[in-house]
């Protein structure tokens, strides 16, 4: 049935199917990208050097740590 | 069979341990038993009892007297009926999304995750570790309107200038969907993971191909799945106050934001008792009919 020299299926047709094979797995890691993003959003935006505001990104910061780690000496 | 019942009569000890035997259930039954009734039959009835009550001419704020007056149910219908429909509508919504969402999720984690199962697993709970008010302002954070999402669809040439998510309706439902996607997606993997691969074979032996194998048999046997999750996430969807009034605007407003507001803003406390039971009888009868129109009565 195969022809002798089968060529190799184009770049294209391989790369589609490899996306039907793994629609699912795409669709699912979609999935937990959703479930992440807002608690990645809060962890990156602990970092941001805003004041009370802290909807835009103002810089990179470490003072937010602070306050919970070492500024309480009552824990 | 006759050796055992020997010995239970020949023993001393024989009656006794009969009658511990037969107490035994109770004793079990009592811990949940007095915890119902403490938290959920008085309150349940101190609520029934608020509902029907009035507020006496020139009486203080908050004070409210027994007068079985019903028609406090349908006044507190008729005034908040818009906001009870929406409930149903965006409960509706946000269960829907949510199933499109969890159930390739779930399937993906049952099938196709091989040794990485438990942890993904563990990461669709593991967003919910932190708590769910700081989830639901980081979305309104996200869908602001000078945020990534909205700037990146504005970029699209047939958006609108004035087009925004946050404090809309699809921000309510985006934000119910996400807060309730855990108790959609483990029922969902609990009843895919079950499902016996030599189903699935036998289908693929009689030839039929992936998508007839998914719908004539994974999706079938999904089903109680399928309808726990959907159960899960519609009943605390449709009660729901935080999403509406963290991602929502004054239009948005759900039933449980018009509840709380009675209860804590107003103190109306009888509108928000008749509300609080409209809304319970509602969800119980829509409940009834779906388990029965899904022919599922058995298997929750």
């Amino acid at each position: 049935m195969t022809t002798l020299a089968a060529p190799m299926p184009s770049l294209r047709h391989r790369s589609s199917r490899w996306f039907a094979r793994n629609l699912i797995r795409i669709y699912a890691g979609l999935a937990f990208i959703y479930l992440f993003i807002p608690v990645a959003y809060t962890f990156a935006f602990s970092f941001n050097d805003a004041g009370k505001s802290n909807l835009v990104w103002q810089g990179f910061t470490l003072d937010n740590w602070k306050e919970p780690m070492w500024g309480s000496p009552g824990l | 069979m006759a050796f055992v019942h020997g010995l239970n009569t020949s023993h001393s000890g024989a009656k006794s341990s009969l009658k511990s035997k037969s107490l035994t259930p109770y004793i079990l039954l009592a811990p949940g038993l007095i915890w119902l009734i403490t938290f959920f039959i008085i309150p349940i009835f101190s609520l029934a009892s608020t509902s029907t009550m009035v507020r006496p001419e020139g009486a203080q704020i908050g004070t409210y007297v027994q007068e079985l007056r019903f028609a406090n149910y349908v006044d507190a219908f008729l005034a908040n009926k818009e906001q009870y429909l929406r409930s149903f509508v965006y409960a509706a919504f946000a269960t829907l999304l949510a199933l499109a969402i969890a159930y390739p999720l779930a399937y993906a984690i049952a099938f196709k995750s091989g040794k990485y199962r438990n942890i993904l697993l563990v990461m669709v709970v593991a967003p919910f570790f932190t708590s769910f008010l700081l989830r639901t302002i980081a979305w309104t954070q996200i869908l602001a309107d000078s945020g990534p999402i909205v700037s990146a669809i504005k970029v699209l040439p047939f958006v609108d200038e004035m087009f925004r998510i946050n404090n809309t309706s699809t921000a309510v439902v985006i934000g119910l969907a996400y807060n309730f996607l855990p108790f959609m997606t483990l029922p969902l993997y609990a009843s895919l993971e079950r499902i016996d691969p030599r189903t699935l074979e036998a289908a693929g032996d009689l030839y039929a191909n992936g998508f007839t194998t998914f719908r004539k048999v994974t999706l079938p046997l999904s089903m109680p799945g399928v309808v726990a999750g959907t159960l899960l996430t519609f009943i605390p969807a449709a009660g729901d106050y935080v999403n509406a009034a963290i991602l929502g605007n004054p239009g948005t407003k759900m039933i449980g934001n018009v509840i709380e507001s009675r209860f804590f803003a107003v103190v109306d406390y009888p509108t928000a008792a008749a509300l609080s039971f409209t809304l319970m009888a509602t969800i119980l009868i829509l409940v009834t009919l779906y388990i029965r129109k899904s022919g599922t009565d058995e298997l929750v």
